[in-house]
Parts: C-alpha cells; sequence; structure tokens
C-alpha cells in the first residue's frame, strides 16, 4: 500500500463520501434529507414561535399590574362592585387601583375581546397604525386584523351583536406590532365597556399597582382584605410569572418528548432507507476491504456520510423554517402552533430563532442518522470480503 | 506520478461532490446570518410599541391564543384562572379547545394555596 499522508487520507475519504451520496447514491441521498427536512421543519417552527410568544408575555407581565382582584362567585372569577375600590385604595403600599372591564364578544364571526379603561387613564402613547386616540364617549380604538377583516376605519359605526342599542365610532387602528393579543380587540373607555355588558357600576378586575419594593406589604393587607366582606381572588405579578415559567416549561417538555418518541420512530425508516442498494452498498464495502482499506477506514467515510447529510438536513430545515415564518407568516403552519389563527394568519407570527434551537436540530440529526448506518456499516466491514461478494 | 494519480482519484469521485460541499456551505453561511440577523433584530427592537399597549390595557394576553375563543385561561390566565374545560361533562372526553391541544404553551390552573389543614387530637 502506497504510504499516505494522513490528511491527505482524511481529505481523500471525506471526498469520497461526498461523491457517494452525489454521485453514487442520489436517490436515497435524497430522501433520507427528505425524511430529516420532515421531522425537523415542525420542530423548527414550534421551537421558535413558543419563543417569540414567550418574548411578548414577558412583555406583557411585566408591563401589568403588580396585583390583578377579581370577585371569587364559588371559585370562578366574578366582577366586583365599582365602590370595592375604597377598600383597596387607602391599603398602605398602594400607589394606585384601575379598575377595568375585560370581556369577549361577537363581531360577526369573530370572538373579539373588549378592553374598557378609565377615561383618565387612557393613553395618547399607543402606538396606532392610523387614526387617534379615544376622546369622547362611544369611541373605540380596533385591532389591525378586525379593522382589516370588517374594513373598520376611521368614522366607521358598528354595534355588536350583545348590546345592539350601543353604538360605537372608530376612531383609530392599533399597529400589528403591538403584540398577538391586539390583533382582536376593541379598546374603549370603562363607561362604554359597562354599558356594553351592562354592568353598571361594576368592573371585571381591578389592577392594583404597589409602590417600588412594597410588594409584600401590599400582599399581606390583601390577604387581611380578603378575611372581611365578599371573597376575592387575587394573583400577583410572582404567581402570574409562574404560570407563564410553569406553561412554557411544560408544554417545552411535551413537545421535546413529543419529538423524542417522533425521533425514535424515524430511526427504522432511516434504517430501511439505509438499506436501500444494501447489495451495491455490501459489494462496494468488500471491494474496498480487498483494494487495502482497513475497517475504519470504511466506518470512516460512513461517517462522513451521515455527518454531511445531517449538516445538509438541520440547515435546510433550518432556512425553510426561517423562510417560512418570517417570508410567508407561517401560512397554513401557524395554526398547529397558535389557536385559530386559520390558514392566513392576519397578524405577525412572533417568533424567534435560537442558534440553540439549530443544534439541538443539528444533533437530533446526527443521532437519527449515526444510529440508522454506522452499526450496518461496522457489520459488513469486519465481514470477510470474499463472504460479501459471494 | 502520485500527484496525477490523486488528482485524478478526486477528480473521478467527487467532480460534483466539490459542487454539493460548495451548496452547502453557502447554506450554512445563509443560516448562520439569518441567525445573526435575527438575534440583531432582538437585540435592537424597538418594544415600546408592545410595552405601551400592555401599559394601556392593564396587561392582556399571556397564551397562545389571538382571541379568548375557547377558554379565557388559554388566552391569559389572569382574566380567568379557573380551568374550566376540566369542568365540561364529558367523561373522559376531548379538550375541545385547540388552545388546549396547543404544543407551545398551556396554562394549568394554579391550585390555591390559601387552604390550610389544622390537624388537632382534640376531634
Amino acid at each position: 500500500m502506497e504510504p499516505f499522508n494522513t490528511r491527505r487520507k482524511h481529505w481523500n475519504l471525506f471526498l469520497t463520501a461526498t461523491g457517494n451520496l452525489v454521485q453514487r447514491t442520489p436517490f436515497r441521498s435524497a430522501i433520507i434529507l427528505i425524511s430529516l427536512l420532515a421531522i425537523l421543519f415542525p420542530f423548527l417552527t414550534a421551537l421558535s414561535i413558543s419563543e417569540g410568544i414567550k418574548a411578548q408575555s414577558k412583555i406583557s407581565v411585566e408591563e401589568g399590574a403588580d396585583f390583578y382582584i377579581t370577585g371569587d362567585a364559588g371559585g370562578s372569577s366574578a366582577p366586583l362592585s365599582r365602590t370595592s375600590i375604597d377598600r383597596f385604595q387607602t391599603l398602605p403600599g398602594v400607589s394606585r387601583v384601575v379598575p377595568r372591564i375585560v370581556g369577549r364578544a361577537y363581531l360577526g364571526e369573530q370572538i373579539v375581546t373588549i378592553v374598557g379603561m378609565p377615561e383618565t387613564l387612557i393613553v395618547d402613547t399607543l402606538s396606532l397604525m392610523s387614526g387617534r386616540s379615544i376622546q369622547q364617549k362611544g369611541e373605540v380604538i380596533v385591532g389591525a386584523s378586525l379593522g382589516r377583516t370588517y374594513d373598520l376605519t376611521e368614522g366607521s359605526r358598528f354595534y355588536l351583536p350583545i348590546n345592539r342599542w350601543k353604538r360605537f365610532t372608530v376612531v383609530g387602528t392599533l399597529s400589528p406590532s403591538c403584540t398577538i393579543w391586539s390583533a382582536k380587540l376593541i379598546y374603549m373607555s370603562l363607561e362604554d365597556a359597562g354599558e356594553l355588558f351592562r354592568m353598571k357600576d361594576m368592573v371585571t378586575d381591578f389592577l392594583i399597582y404597589a409602590n417600588p419594593g412594597d410588594n409584600p406589604v401590599v400582599n399581606i393587607h390583601l390577604q387581611q382584605e380578603n378575611r372581611a366582606g365578599l371573597p376575592l381572588r387575587m394573583q400577583s405579578r410572582e404567581l402570574i410569572q409562574s404560570y407563564l415559567q410553569k406553561g412554557f416549561d411544560s408544554r417545552t417538555g411535551v413537545l421535546t418528548a413529543f419529538y423524542i418518541v417522533a425521533f425514535a420512530l424515524s430511526v427504522p425508516l432511516i434504517l430501511v432507507v439505509w438499506g436501500l442498494g444494501s447489495v451495491e452498498r455490501k459489494k462496494e464495502i468488500a471491494l474496498l476491504k480487498a483494494v487495502g482499506w482497513e475497517t475504519l477506514d470504511v466506518i470512516e467515510m460512513a461517517l462522513w456520510e451521515n455527518v454531511l447529510l445531517s449538516l445538509a438536513g438541520a440547515t435546510l430545515a433550518f432556512l425553510l423554517a426561517f423562510l417560512w415564518i418570517k417570508g410567508f407568516n407561517g401560512f397554513f403552519i401557524a395554526q398547529f402552533f397558535l389557536a385559530e389563527p386559520g390558514l392566513v394568519p392576519d397578524f405577525p407570527v412572533p417568533s424567534r430563532f435560537l442558534p440553540i434551537t439549530a443544534f439541538m436540530a443539528l444533533f437530533l440529526s446526527l443521532a437519527l442518522t449515526l444510529t440508522g448506518s454506522l452499526y450496518y456499516t461496522w457489520r459488513t466491514a469486519i465481514t470477510p470480503s470474499a463472504e460479501l461478494l459471494r | 506520478m502520485e500527484r496525477k494519480k490523486n488528482k485524478a482519484l478526486r477528480h473521478t469521485l467527487a467532480s460534483s461532490g466539490l459542487w454539493a460541499i460548495l451548496f452547502l456551505a453557502l447554506a450554512l453561511c445563509l443560516a448562520a446570518s439569518f441567525l445573526l440577523l435575527d438575534a440583531y433584530k432582538w437585540l435592537n427592537r424597538s418594544d415600546e410599541g408592545m410595552r405601551s399597549f400592555q401599559r394601556a390595557v392593564g396587561g392582556v394576553g399571556m397564551g397562545a391564543a389571538s382571541a379568548p375563543a375557547w377558554n379565557l385561561i388559554h388566552y391569559d390566565p389572569r382574566l380567568q384562572s379557573v380551568d374550566d374545560y376540566n369542568l365540561w361533562p364529558i367523561v373522559g372526553g376531548y379538550p375541545y379547545s385547540p388552545a388546549a391541544v396547543s404544543i407551545v404553551i398551556l396554562f394549568r390552573e394554579h391550585p390555591r394555596k390559601d387552604l390550610e389543614i389544622v390537624k388537632t387530637d382534640e376531634l
């Protein structure tokens, strides 16, 4: 055997592996690539959407109140009298208390979120796509998706089926960048929301903002306040953050578990695919062994083939997922991960691609292809050539 | 002679293989630049629009649903912390809420911690 420079040897094995994939077995390589894409594409899409929503949820919690107080009627949340604001306003450590009405109603065939805030707190800094802020009774700002679906522009008048006698005038449209929860939302004054839901002098919840560092104090006083009068349901920022953490952790865990099962089931598939042309492969290995290749050389060549296929599969799946989410706004696939966005989501689908996700895809892809082929190659390579060629 | 042999070997085995490697390298560079671009966008994005909206509404929305179409808890557990799809009278039933089967996030009801069970020997 001619003396080989080690580096050149590895380089030649690498080139041989590439040649095998592209020239000798292009059909098998294509099938394995397609299988990897089919497995990795939804995996990457789901994880990126999950990260995008997580980021928006964090903002929602950070900018929300320190405590949310609702009534407790037999274990479910219940509205409270607006006058009970006095119970909380004077508590030590409380900076301000904001009454709020949040409800759901139909507009046409769409279910929308109604948010009513006190007139004095309606802000001009809201990010609007068009129009202006609310100035008078009966004026509302609508979400971008609703505006587009029902052609609601400034000056449009409409009513909601829940109360046909209450008329609204659109004065502005929220920017689509205001999170996914603004897409189907109608923002109005507390008075208007009260009239719409016929909840005179009632609110769905009180938002309590504590002075900096006074959260524990307010918490204790709220607990004491709950001993008297109607029972209250209190949710602190800490509790809400734990909702968020548990919600994402459990789902990411389920997703990962689901994918581990999917990958485990894919191993036999890849084995079958590797088996395509196995007779030729056996003969090839036998000839290579006969001309002086060692078992390790054959395994290294198979390793390069798998590394290249995995790298190609993970990279293409990442590119496809990125383009599909960012370019086509998750057309078709978003409905599997978000509730009711339809075939074509009419709001920007939140997503975030992290390097760890890409590496995880590569790792899973490698595990899948290596499990499928290395053992087979080793078994073939240690069998005497004469027996393989028989 | 040796050089020529090796050249010929490389040429036969991997003439189009080299193109595949080039293509793969290009795809890798593209993927890396997309990752960097996304990271850069997230680092430099202005989330003031989202923040001002959330301040204006007092914090609305946490789940993977754009509207409270099914269960409020899946839209925002602050609005209704009771997971009422569990209460539906379908024995061993399927949770029809699409949010409940979303694989991105699921909010489960938190057990209330304000119940204190006191055991005494007197009873």
